[in-house]
């Protein structure tokens, strides 16, 4: 159960939860000169499911993730989170909508003249949040495992450890939705495996649902459903929790991965 | 390359944009100082056409000096003040296209536009005032040694050209930080 509280969906009153559907994608293009990065892609995504978004190089899973996330709009098509029309938010909406999704980047892109404490407030630096922001993210560098690393510089840290503190920095916000691109793809597999066992946990201690973009199969089986992309499009749309085999999972992420 | 040696703690919008400026000290001195040495010579100029009405008389290395403000000064002066605030600008430019990943991912994580904008502007904010207030009080030094006095209007002139310089600075600032919309936020996210 978090201990925050959740920043409000534009468009829908708190305390709406639970969302009948958590991200509704229809006919979702996008094109950036002559690359097809979208291509008529439509999804649905239950609340709270695990995703694993896979393919190859260029396929679109980042541009996906981007969409969903609102950092790009699409040429067409709509995206629906939780009920709201993501891409119709314009301004302070948008900004709104973005503080209730998490990201997580593979290589951290952690504010280097910051210490640990401060890239995990960095979200919530320009609002009034109405608790306590360093106590806060102590709390969440707790839960990843940093305790007492609060002062440390990112340049003083592991490749796991900038990860950690990227994950609690993408919890902030206590978000409906945690975004993950390659998030343990600048690491060793054993690091790899803490950070995929935090992030399932977290996932289920605060109820999110988590998009993984992952070229790794052995992560891809973890996960509740496996998407993978071919140039912009969905090729592969396969439920892993309804029984299927892992050892088919894994061939097919490492047909494209 | 100056590193970042010591962590300093933002308290908000205003605090990242002060630990923005100190990152690179080297780029914010070289700021500052181009700005102030516009401001130093517009300082003297005010200084000289409101406390002395235009001509002071004073002595250099033992000789007897009048200095007298013509239009052309101030021509020269505004050249040397707008070169200096253009060099706060770039330097705003050049920080803000280093920092692009960072900007795109305070904005990914629900950074209002207007917070990005407010802290860039706030970045040259804090370089126009560190060059508008050296420049105005060596300026402020400088007419005191010369003429031997400091009449009160002196101040008042001192006062005016470092809070000018800090709004001019401000302006210019504006540009860059409109250019922040343009931040290709994806790209610079992707690592496909």
């Amino acid at each position: 159960m978090a201990l925050f509280p959740r920043p409000a969906r534009p468009g829908r009153p708190p305390g709406s939860d639970p969302d009948p559907a958590a991200i509704e994608l229809r006919g979702v293009s996008k094109h950036y000169e002559a690359v097809t990065a979208a291509d008529d892609v439509s999804l649905t995504i239950a609340p709270g499911a695990l995703i694993a978004l896979s393919g190859a190089s260029g396929s679109g899973k980042s541009t996906l993730l981007h969409l969903i996330g609102a950092i790009e709009r699409p040429d067409s098509g709509t995206i629906v989170s939780g009920g709201t029309e993501v891409t119709a938010l314009r301004g302070a909406a948008l900004a709104a909508y973005r503080r209730t999704v998490g990201f997580v980047f593979q290589r951290y892109n952690l504010l280097p003249a910051l210490t640990a404490l401060d890239n995990v407030i960095a979200p919530v630096l320009p609002y009034r949040t109405g608790w306590d922001k360093p106590g806060r993210g102590r709390q969440l560098l707790e839960e990843v495992g940093l305790g007492g690393r609060e002062r440390s510089l990112p340049s003083r840290m592991s490749g796991g450890e900038q990860q950690r503190v990227a994950i609690a920095r993408a919890l902030i916000n206590t978000p409906h939705l945690l975004l993950a691109d390659e998030p343990t793809g600048n690491l060793d597999s054993h690091t790899a495996t803490g950070i995929l066992d935090l992030l399932t946990r977290l996932r289920r201690e605060n109820e999110m649902t988590v998009i993984i973009v992952t070229h790794d199969p052995q992560i891809a089986s973890r996960c509740d459903r496996l998407i993978r992309l071919g140039d912009g499009a969905v090729i592969d749309d396969i439920e892993i929790s309804g029984g299927y085999p892992v050892d088919e999972t894994i061939r097919r992420v490492g047909q494209l991965g | 390359m100056l590193a970042v040696r010591r962590a300093r703690q933002p308290s908000g919008i205003t605090g990242l944009a002060v630990v923005n400026v100190l990152r690179t000290p080297g780029r914010t001195i070289v700021g500052a100082v181009s700005l102030g040495v516009g401001v130093t010579a517009l300082t003297l100029l005010v200084a000289v056409t409101l406390a002395f009405r235009g001509a002071v008389v004073g002595t250099l290395l033992g000789n007897v000096v009048t200095v007298q403000v013509r239009g052309v000064d101030y021509v020269a002066v505004a050249a040397t003040v707008i070169l200096g605030v253009l060099a706060v600008a770039d330097a705003l430019l050049i920080s803000i296209t280093e920092r692009a990943p960072e900007l795109a991912t305070l904005r990914a994580f629900g950074w209002p536009e207007a917070a990005l904008r407010r802290m860039v502007i706030t970045e040259g904010a804090l370089t126009g005032l560190t060059g508008s207030v050296a420049g105005a009080a060596l300026g402020l030094a400088g007419a005191a040694i010369f003429a031997r006095q400091l009449p009160p209007p002196l101040f008042a002139a001192a006062a005016t050209t470092a809070v000018a310089g800090v709004l001019v600075t401000c302006l210019a600032a504006l540009l860059p930080a409109h250019l922040l919309r343009r931040l290709p936020a994806a790209q610079l996210l992707a690592q496909e």
